[in-house]
């Protein structure tokens, strides 16, 4: 992955800030060289999941996450209950 | 391999028990050990067990969970202290499961399933942190045994029935979805009431299902170590959707927070621990590949700031299933494994090929990065003596 686009906000966690449909910024936590080896697809798949209705802090990938159908295997997100979705793929 | 189950396994999690053997009791008679496992421990494509739920006994499962399998005498009570949601999941609505999702149920209780599913005899290599593995009661030397699995063919199925449910109601909600496979619908929807309280059944099943194991591992092992009790250290999921209280915008708020591939890390003084586990954090249980280490890590207090108390679940594949069938053979993989002392039994060599160690990613350069980013802390490693394999 081309970590370029990323913010590091800290050693351990890298950030993109909400563009576009993005409803909130994507965190993704990993070393250096974890985030390198990462699948661009991860990243294509957190950004889509910070698009989704009610999420608000952050669409989080964790140091193990790589493709998964529709959300990234190694993904966290959260919906708060007014306007939100729930997503069969995500669990 | 149906589409629409892939990243469906809901509830699949780990649950690992204390032994109170070490590796030298363990030594004498593994090749036994590991034959009398396999031989016990239903694993591989659609394997049954001796399990078969009728209705109104799988309604009674799929509310009840583990403790379900506690009444049916899968083993004990204090079992249940140390699995999430006290081993029943609330709020579970059978009537929500579809027909075919049961009968696909019917005959698969207390199996491994395929996969990265497994069963270990793991001896703990490393303590990285005494206090808590004093608390957790695990000390270098000491065998561990390990299960990871989760809901079988029931969460699969449900999973496909909301898929293909959600898509078609997406317009009627209005939803724009970024992509299809995203396939959402309010919580407060028909649509989306109906899989929470499915998808908690779901939850429910896997719970029972490791119940079920846990029952068959310790008759096992009864048999060869007749003073080993096998108590259970924790049970914890890495898919699941659950409402928790979480700090948002400096309130506490109640969310839905989803974790595909994540495990649940609660820090210390958590009211969901109970008072054993309180002072320590969670358990955070990491399964390997096979073959690899394992790794047990504890919840920490600064977690909850991150991705709300959420950690790693594994080491992550690095290549396809299909890419690691081209590069391994099964047999090939076993021999290699066994001149290590790591004894496999499975069902399947494509399985194991699949599987095979280089598949994935590195599990401990994973478990530091989780570690150094205050996801969940370092407490011990475990490296595999005998896996059962589906």
């Amino acid at each position: 992955m081309d970590i370029s686009r990323f913010t590091r906000q800290s050693e351990f966690a890298w950030r993109i800030e909400p563009a576009g449909k993005m409803r909130a910024p994507v965190v993704i936590y990993a070393s250096e060289e974890l985030i390198r080896d990462m699948d661009d697809k991860v990243l294509e798949q957190a950004v889509n999941v910070a698009a989704l209705p009610g999420i608000k802090k952050a669409s989080f990938a964790m140091p193990d996450a790589h493709w998964g159908y529709g959300f990234p295997v190694g993904g966290v997100a959260h919906s708060m209950r007014t306007k939100t979705a729930l997503c069969p793929r995500a669990v | 391999m149906s589409a629409g189950g892939v990243g469906f396994d809901i509830s699949c999690g780990v649950r690992t028990l204390l032994t109170g053997l070490t590796r030298k009791d363990v030594e004498s008679v593994k090749k036994a050990l590991a034959d009398s496992l396999y031989r016990q421990i239903p694993a591989g494509v659609g394997s049954t067990g001796r399990v078969h739920l009728e209705r109104p006994d799988m309604d009674a499962m799929l509310r009840g969970g583990a403790q379900w399998a506690v009444s049916q005498g899968f083993g004990f009570a204090e079992d249940l202290n140390r699995i999430e949601e006290h081993g029943c999941m609330n709020g579970a609505e059978p009537e929500r499961v579809s027909e075919q999702a049961k009968r696909r149920q019917k005959d698969e209780m207390g199996t491994l399933g395929s996969g990265n599913h497994y069963l270990e005899v793991q001896e703990v290599t490393r303590v990285y942190d005494g206090r808590i593995a004093g608390i957790y009661g695990l000390r270098h030397g000491d065998v561990v045994v390990t299960i990871h699995c989760g809901s079988r063919g029931l969460g699969h199925q449900i999973g496909a029935d909301f898929l293909k449910e959600m898509v078609v109601a997406a317009p009627k909600y209005h939803l724009e979805l970024p992509e299809r496979e995203l396939a959402s619908a309010p919580i407060n929807s028909p649509t989306g009431q109906k899989y929470l309280g499915a998808m908690r059944a779901g939850i429910n099943c896997a719970l029972a299902n490791r119940q079920i194991l846990t029952h068959l591992t310790r008759k096992v092992f009864a048999h060869h170590f007749p003073t080993a009790k096998l108590a259970l250290l924790y049970d914890v999921s890495h898919n699941t959707c659950k409402v928790e209280e979480h700090l948002l915008d400096n309130k506490r708020r109640p969310l839905y927070v989803h974790r595909k591939g994540a495990t649940r890390a609660f820090g210390p003084g958590h009211p969901e621990l109970c008072a054993e586990l309180r002072a320590a954090g969670q358990p955070v249980l990491i399964g390997g590949s096979m073959g690899t280490c394992s790794y047990i890590l504890a919840g920490t207090t600064e977690s909850e700031g991150e991705a709300f108390s959420s950690a790693v679940h594994g080491a992550g594949r690095a290549m396809s299933r299909h890419e690691a069938t081209r590069r391994w053979q099964g047999r090939q993989v076993m021999d290699e494994l066994a001149g290590r002392g790591i004894l496999i039994r499975s069902p399947s060599a494509r399985g194991v090929a699949e599987e095979a160690p280089g598949a994935y990613k590195d599990v401990s350069a994973v478990v530091e990065a989780a570690d150094h980013a205050h996801l969940a802390r370092m407490v011990a490693k475990l490296e595999p003596l005998i896996c059962v394999k589906g």
